[in-house]
Formats: C-alpha cells, structure tokens, sequence
C-alpha cells in the first residue's frame, strides 16, 4: 500500500462513479454515482494526509505542535466533505420527491422541457 | 526509508482486499438495474471505503463514513426507492453507454499518469526524528494550551509532572481532528453547519404540499 | 504485534499462551508458547477466532437467557406462571424454541428477490455480534478497547435499519413494506438524540473509549447527566424496537412486519439480531451510565457488570409489561419535538458547566467526584423543570372531531360524533 496505490483506487471509484453519472437514467441511480465520486476524493484526501507531510514537518527547524497537527488536515477536509455530500444527498431526495410528485416520473431523459 | 512509515504486509493485503470489494460493488452500483440492489451495493461499497480508512490511521473518519453513508445516506436512498416503488424493477437501459465508458476510461487513464509521474514528497523522506515521533511515535509538546509548543521525541527524554506523552497524531488521530476543526477550520466547519441548516430547510420548503393539493400526510 | 492489543488482558492470554517468547508477552511475564517465533500472524489468527467463537457463543447464551428470564417475569406482571416444564423453572424451554426453529421448512415467496432475502439477516445480525467486542466485561476483559469505542458502537448498530428496508423490500409483500417504511423512519429519526445525548458525557470524560468512560465515572453518569441517561435510555428502546417503540413488528398489527415472510433459521437469525441487540444495549447503558464493571471490592467485577446488565434488561422487560405501544406518528413526534431538545438542553447545561470548571487541556486530568457531584446537582436542577416543560408541550390535545362531514377513511365515528358523548 503506497500513496499512488491509493490514489490509484481513488481514481478507478472515481471512474467508476463517472461512468454511472453520464450513463444512467434514473435520478436516484445519479445520485449514487454522485456519492462514489465524493467517496473517491476522500479517499485521495486521507491518503495524502497518511503518506505526504505537512509543509513545515519538511524543512529544517523546529517542529511546533501545529505543524504536526496539519498533517491531519485531509482527515478534516474528509469529514467536511461527508458533511456536505450528506446534505446535498438529502436535499437531492427532496428534489427527486418533488420531480415524481410532479411528473410521476424520475427518469433524466423524461425532464427535458428546457430543451423545447 | 524510515522504519516508522513502512506499511506492514497484513496492511497490504487487507488494503488490496478491501479495494477489490469497494470497486466490485461500484461496479455493481452503475450496473444493476434494480435500483433498491444498487443502494444496496452502494453501500456494501461504502463499507469498503470506511475499512481503506481504517487501514490508512484514519479512524474518526472511518467510523463517520459508516455513521453517514451507511447508516444515513444509503438508508434514505433505499427509503426513496420504497416510496417510488415503481421506478425500482423497470428502470430503463443506459443512456450513450459506450460514449461514458471512453470518457472515464480516458479520464482514469489522466489520473493514473499523472499519479505515478509525480514525485511525491513523502512521510517516509522525513529525517527529522521529532517530526517522525510527532506523526507516529510519542512525543513531548511545550505549552499545550496554546497549540504552538516545540514537539520532541519522547523517547530520548524524561517527561516532566506537567508534560503528557503524547501518541504521534497519525497513531491516535481522532482528538486532533476534533482539535483541529474547532480551532484551525472553525469557519469552514460553521459553513458546513449553516450548508446542512440550508438543506433542512430546503427539503423541507420541497416536500411542503402545494395548495390544493392533499396534503400527503393524510387525515382527510 | 502492536503494544496496544495486549493491554486487553483477555486477548493477551489467549495470544500469549499461543505465540509465547514476542515482546509484548515477555515483559507480561509470558515465557514461551508452543508456536515457534516468526509465527506471529498465525496466533493473531488463531488468538482472534477463538475470542470471535468465545464472543458469539456468550452473545447466544445471554440470548437464551433473555429470552427465558423475559417469558418468566411478563408472565410474573401478568400473574401467569410462564413456561415452567422443561429444565428447572423452564429454563431449557428457549433451548427446545431454537431446535424447533430449526427444523422448520426454509420458504422462500416467489416474488421475492432471493439475493437481498438471504443478505438481510445477515446484515441484521453481523453489526449486534460487532458491538460485543467493545464492551468491557470485566476489568480488562474485551476483545477490542478501541479509541473511538462509542462512535464504533452507533455508526455500527445504524446499519440495521438498512436490513431491515432489504428485508421489508425483498419480501415483495405490501404489509412487510409498510412496516420497513416506518421502522425506517423510526431508526433513523431515534439515531438523532441517541447520538447526541452521548455528547455531554463525552464533554466529561474527553474520551471516546469505553474503559476511559468507565475509568471516568467516579460518580456513575445516571446521576450525572440525568438527562442524558434518559433520552438515551428511550432512544435505545427505539432502536433495539422494544415496547413502548416496537413498531417496527408491532405483531397485533403489522403481523411481524419485516419478519412477516422469513421462516425457518432465517427468522430465527433476525430474531436473534433482535434480542441480542436488547442484550447489547443493556450492556452499553451499564456501561456508560451505570460505571461498568466499578463497584466495591469483595465481588469480582464481572459480577458487578452483570447485576447491572440484567437490572437495566428487567427495567425494559418492565416497561414492556406496563406500557402500550405508541403511534407512529407520536413515536416520531417525540423523537425530534421531545427527545431532540431534552438533548440541546443537555448538552448546553453540560458544556457551560465543563467549560467552567476543566483545567483539563493542561494535564489530561479527569473529573474528581467532587466536581462531579456538582454537575449531578445542576443537571438534576435542570432535569425537573425541562422535562415537565417538554412534556407539557407534548403532550396530546383531547380528541376534537372539527370536520363537519363523517370520517370517510376509518368509518370509526360515523354515527354522529358518537365521541362528544364519550368525553362526558
């Protein structure tokens, strides 16, 4: 396990997810494919924090406790990014209720009016 | 090469194990038909991801993943699909599948050179033996308090009374990402409060039954 | 093999016994084991299949036993006597319900998707099993003393409601789905104050482990943060769907909701998953509110763990002898406009509190019982009032029928308001 392994995995979830985001038609399976793509970038973001140093750890001087502590500053981008993609996964639900309510449908392609 | 972030071969294999499993279920979650399966994989999928962090010292964001995504996220993904019960079994086929398949593949082509043409600056070229024991050894901090005290390594010196032996943040790391989101990123962490008091809202505002409409809790 | 594993006293002598001669074990006053060195991964292994079997096998046996003492002390409150022909006091009587269960024909419905039927108790039962292993039993007795302990415990027992949407979807059958929509909903909104009436003990302990929480409560944390044993206490009911909550079966109603289509040792998986959640949510609330395993000297500290599991299970077993069961819509009424503030208001109080008395990011140092004491008395000041407050503004209005027109959908009241004449 090396960071460019990890990043490796991060960027094959990453695809993945892409894939599913243009190919499939149903909104709710959208949103999952949305959901791998968050996933994918916090795994990028701890890897970096497990295998990089932070920017003062690497020159010479003193090591200060907060230099240390950034280390961990992909852990927090990583848990503020689940916050976040968990919001937008409500908010998108909410969405997708109010599409069906009104169009008794949540296929992509049946929600082209703009186009005309 | 420093002994200290060498990843031991149980590690390894678990990480191989637990990726194997993330992208099979990926792979299941863009195929399957059946939506409710696919939220299903979905979140066999996040599992996977939660054990990478488990495997990678992070813990608190391991335990968060499974708390939100499984617990949370993946739920109310199924429970959509139980209350659009007829959108689950006859999904329609992919749209442009082979047009999708070449752009990820190119942009999974972009991001594999790129990973493995970069020269990483990593932990593992650190010299600096109080820099090693503050990410995963034990170490020593000055002032406490004010966060800005000189790390050392504990394993030369004797702590005094009023110094605490630390674990290096990488070993232990659930206290400092609490420390660093109320201190360092107190801001983006009151955002992403204000961003889910907005979600609240705005699901809310959506799911409100218009007039004229039943109000869909029923009750006459 | 890492320092931290062979603290816990009862993984260090299963491993030690195996492997023997590695650090760890020597400067534990292990000699040699019967593995030679460099075999250290076969022990792991070894070491932690036989804590996995040892685990399991007491989750089970606990289970029998609830199962048991539940049957005997309803029947007590019911002024029946309960099973009493097999085994002394009919204790065998679990025993012969398992063996029966077993050797019931396997149906799976036609309709049913086969796949997510046969994963569903699966799911169901692996994360309670999961949650056994962070419990500390006995002085040093646990499998795993995680640093993130009780985070662990409720991201792991939130993935049930997502077996129990599989189980209620993947039985094609409508009442099934109806109950996996509520019980959905149920757990989902329960999961809410449960995790944040932890909060204020977590501000008081600074620890996430479950020996630190134990090591911490000088003064057991029922006394101390008597808010939060309460919504915790609720919103574990709620979650383990134990009366007054259990509506997620409801059996008189939904006919066993989810359970409705699964027979056989599938049934008897989720059953399990049910009761062993009961079981392990016990063992938490001891854990957390109750100090554990702390009590005075003379008796062994798994003694002291168990009377106080089985006082907190013969508490629930007594309320589900007294109370009815809730509607759904009370039972989630009470979840975000009762239970929700009960927990703000908690951790607010809490958290001033802390603030005013910690000096602990200097030293690390915890609470003395002094310092908890005085927290017990302002949480107990606040407790009264808020929870008379909440309960007021809860509580249900008399029944007013406004609508000119009969009740179309439950013709209950057709004949001319007959209830006016019932308020009387």
């Amino acid at each position: 396990m090396t960071l460019e392994n990890v990043l490796l995995v991060s960027g094959i979830i990453f695809a993945i997810g892409l894939y599913g985001v243009l190919s499939r038609r149903s909104t709710i399976a959208l949103l999952m494919s949305l959901e791998l793509l968050f996933n994918a970038v916090v795994i990028a973001a701890v890897a970096f924090s497990r295998f990089t140093p932070s920017a003062g750890l690497a020159d010479a001087g003193a090591v200060t406790a907060n230099e240390v502590r950034a280390a961990l500053t992909g852990h927090v981008f990583a848990v503020l990014v689940i916050s976040v993609a968990a919001a937008e996964s409500a908010l998108a639900l909410a969405l997708i209720f109010a599409l069906y309510r009104a169009k008794e449908t949540v296929e992509i392609t049946d929600v082209s009016e703009m186009k005309r | 090469m420093n002994e200290a972030f060498e990843v031991p071969t149980v590690v390894s294999f678990a990480f191989w194990v637990a990726s194997a499993i993330t992208i099979a279920a990926a792979i299941m979650v863009v195929t399957v038909r059946d939506v409710f399966k696919a939220a299903v994989f979905l979140a066999g999928s996040f599992i996977g991801v939660s054990a990478i962090f488990f495997l990678l010292n992070a813990e608190f964001v391991g335990v968060v993943q499974i708390l939100v995504y499984v617990g949370a996220v993946s739920i109310l993904i199924a429970f959509s699909v139980m209350m659009i019960s007829d959108v689950s079994h006859g999904s329609q086929p992919s749209r442009a599948r082979y047009a999708s398949v070449t752009v990820s593949a190119l942009v999974l082509a972009a991001i594999a050179v790129t990973v493995y043409n970069t020269e990483w600056t990593l932990n593992s070229g650190l010299t600096d033996p109080d820099a090693i024991a503050g990410l995963s050894g034990t170490f020593i901090e000055d002032e406490i308090a004010s966060g800005e005290g000189r790390v050392r390594d504990a394993s030369g010196i004797q702590a005094s009374d009023s110094q605490v032996v630390q674990t290096g943040v990488l070993g232990d790391s659930t206290g400092t990402v609490g420390a660093l989101l109320v201190r360092e990123f107190v801001l983006p962490f009151e955002t992403v409060g204000l961003v889910i008091v907005a979600a609240l809202i705005g699901g809310l505002a959506l799911m409100r039954p218009r007039e004229g409409e039943p109000d869909p809790r029923g009750g006459g | 093999m890492s320092e931290t594993i062979l603290d816990s006293s009862l993984f260090r002598n299963v491993y030690c016994y195996v492997a023997g001669g590695s650090e760890g074990c020597v400067s534990h006053g292990y000699s040699e084991g019967f593995l030679p060195a460099g075999y250290e991964w076969l022990a792991f292994a070894i070491t932690a299949a036989v804590l996995a079997i040892l685990f399991i096998q007491g989750a089970l046996g606990g289970v029998l036993a609830l199962i048991w003492g539940e049957r005997r002390i309803l029947a007590r409150f019911q002024n029946r006597v309960g099973p009493n022909r097999w085994g002394p006091f009919g204790s065998l009587t679990s025993v012969a319900d398992a063996i029966k269960t077993m050797f019931k024909e396997d149906i799976v419905p036609d309709q049913a998707d086969r796949f997510l039927f046969n994963l569903a108790p699966v799911i169901m039962v692996v994360p309670v099993l999961m949650v056994f292993a962070v419990i500390p039993i006995g002085v040093g007795t646990l499998v795993a003393d995680l640093n993130i302990g009780l985070l662990f415990v409720i991201a792991i027992t939130s993935a049930s409601g997502l077996a129990i949407a599989m189980a209620a979807w993947s039985s094609a059958n409508r009442i099934a789905i109806f109950s996996g929509l509520r019980a959905v909903a149920l757990l989902v909104s329960y999961e809410i104050p449960m995790a944040l009436s932890l909060l204020g003990v977590l501000m008081i302990t600074g620890t996430l482990s479950m020996t630190g929480t134990i090591e911490a409560q000088d003064v057991p944390f029922i006394i101390v943060q008597p808010l939060g044993f309460l919504v915790f206490f609720l919103a574990a009911l709620a979650e383990m769907s134990r009366t007054p909550f259990d509506l997620t079966e409801a059996e008189s109603e939904l006919a066993a909701g989810h359970l409705n289509d699964y027979s056989s040792m599938k049934f008897g998986v989720l059953f399990l998953a049910e009761w062993a959640a009961t079981v392990a949510g016990a063992m938490i609330i001891a854990t957390v509110f109750l100090s554990g395993w702390r009590g005075f000297s003379p008796i062994p500290s798994h003694i002291w763990f168990v009377g106080k599991v089985v006082a907190v299970i013969f508490l629930i077993i007594w309320i589900r002898a007294t109370w009815p069961r809730l509607r759904i819509d009370q039972v989630l009424s009470l979840a975000w406009k009762g239970l929700f503030e009960l927990t703000m208001i908690n951790l607010i109080v809490t958290a001033i509190l802390t603030a005013a008395m910690a000096d602990r990011e200097a030293d690390g140092s915890l609470f003395s019982a002094g310092e908890l004491w005085i927290m017990a008395a302002v949480n107990w000041a606040v407790f009264f009032p808020s929870v008379y407050l909440i309960g007021k503004l809860l509580a249900s209005k008399p029944y007013e029928d406004d609508s000119s027109e009969p009740q179309e959908l439950y013709p209950v009241a057709t004949e001319e308001k007959a209830f006016e004449g019932a308020a009387d």
